[in-house]
């Protein structure tokens, strides 16, 4: 009788133990899922950010305009002081994330981090992806020349 | 004295009925969980979908942003003309004293650099046309030309007026 318990007792731990560690294998993996989700949602998000009028240039796709990335930018930041619709408005599109464009090619060798426009910077609490990345073409419409950048977008929660 | 003596040897018997009995449950359990873990482990999908679609996308917009950005040494072209230049069977312009497939070169590995090898990304970058075969190829990380999962993104520029067109193709390996 003794021995039936123990093996009844022993098999009931082993099937416990076979449960906790199936949960916690099945746990990370929804997670890892959940996080490759909105990180293929994040690349969406900054496709359509690289598409916006207010933004790209004129002949190309894939391409912003470096005059309306600056003149975006500032406005933005000045909405945001004033506190006024135009913040809401982007608020609405943008929630708590930061874009940052860079350019990669050519770089301005004695200072490169002169020339970066952060578009939009509304930090959350927590990060909610990775950094995404999105190479885009940087057109100067001034000298009609083209350099390449690239896009970073981080969303937080 | 005998009786005694029988008595003790078929409870011992079956004992050891039980405890044997008690085994084969517990392997039985364990084999079943083995199996349960190893079928949903090789039915789950492969492939990661989201990850591919990310890696082909930087891949081909990297292309697509690379061909379109003017040269420091030579401002009036872009990267994209230079390459057409260097793919075909005898390549004829030169900016600054450096032949087009020098700068493509220079400047190729730097945009490289500034980039995927910053970021670290595993990753084979090459340029292909009919007349010159691979002319060239940047890897980066032991990214090879047959390794499993990796994202492909290409681009075709015309050799006009030639019948032909060169390739360019980088694959992101992680």
């Amino acid at each position: 009788m003794n021995e039936t318990i123990f093996v009844v007792f022993v098999v009931i731990i082993i099937i416990f133990i076979g449960v906790i560690i199936f949960s916690g294998i099945q746990g990370e993996s929804l997670q890892e899922k959940n996080k490759a989700l909105r990180n293929s949602k994040a690349v969406e998000f900054a496709h359509r950010i690289s598409f916006w009028s207010e933004i790209t240039c004129s002949k190309e796709f894939s391409c912003l305009d470096i005059a309306k990335l600056m003149t975006l930018g500032d406005f933005i930041n000045k909405s945001r002081q004033q506190d006024v619709y135009a913040f809401n408005y982007y608020f609405d599109l943008l929630r708590n994330s930061k874009i940052v464009v860079t350019p990669v090619y050519p770089v301005d060798e004695f200072d490169p981090e002169a020339n970066h426009w952060v578009l939009w910077d509304n930090e959350g609490i927590k990060k909610s992806t990775d950094i995404v990345r999105v190479p885009v073409t940087l057109y100067n419409s001034f000298t009609s020349k083209s350099a390449m950048g690239i896009m970073e977008l981080q969303i937080y929660e | 004295m005998s009786s005694i003596k029988m008595r003790e040897i078929k409870k011992k018997a079956t004992r050891a009925q039980l405890e044997i009995m008690g085994l084969v449950i517990i392997v039985i359990i364990i084999i079943t969980g083995l199996l349960i873990f190893l079928v949903s482990k090789v039915s789950s999908p492969p492939k990661n979908f989201q990850k591919a679609y990310m890696t082909s996308e930087l891949a081909t917009n990297m292309l697509l942003a690379m061909t379109r950005v003017n040269i420091r040494e030579c401002p009036d072209s872009t990267l994209g003309e230079l390459i057409t230049d260097c793919a075909r069977p005898t390549p004829s312009r030169r900016c600054l004293d450096y032949t087009s497939c020098e700068i493509i070169n220079k400047t190729i590995n730097e945009i490289l650099n500034n980039t995927l090898v910053l970021w670290d990304v595993k990753f084979r970058f090459a340029l292909e046309s009919p007349y010159r075969g691979v002319f060239l190829s940047v890897t980066n990380r032991e990214c090879g030309v047959k390794t499993p999962g990796k994202q492909e993104g290409f681009a075709l520029l015309s050799l006009y007026p030639l019948n032909s067109s060169v390739e360019l193709k980088l694959g992101i390996c992680d």
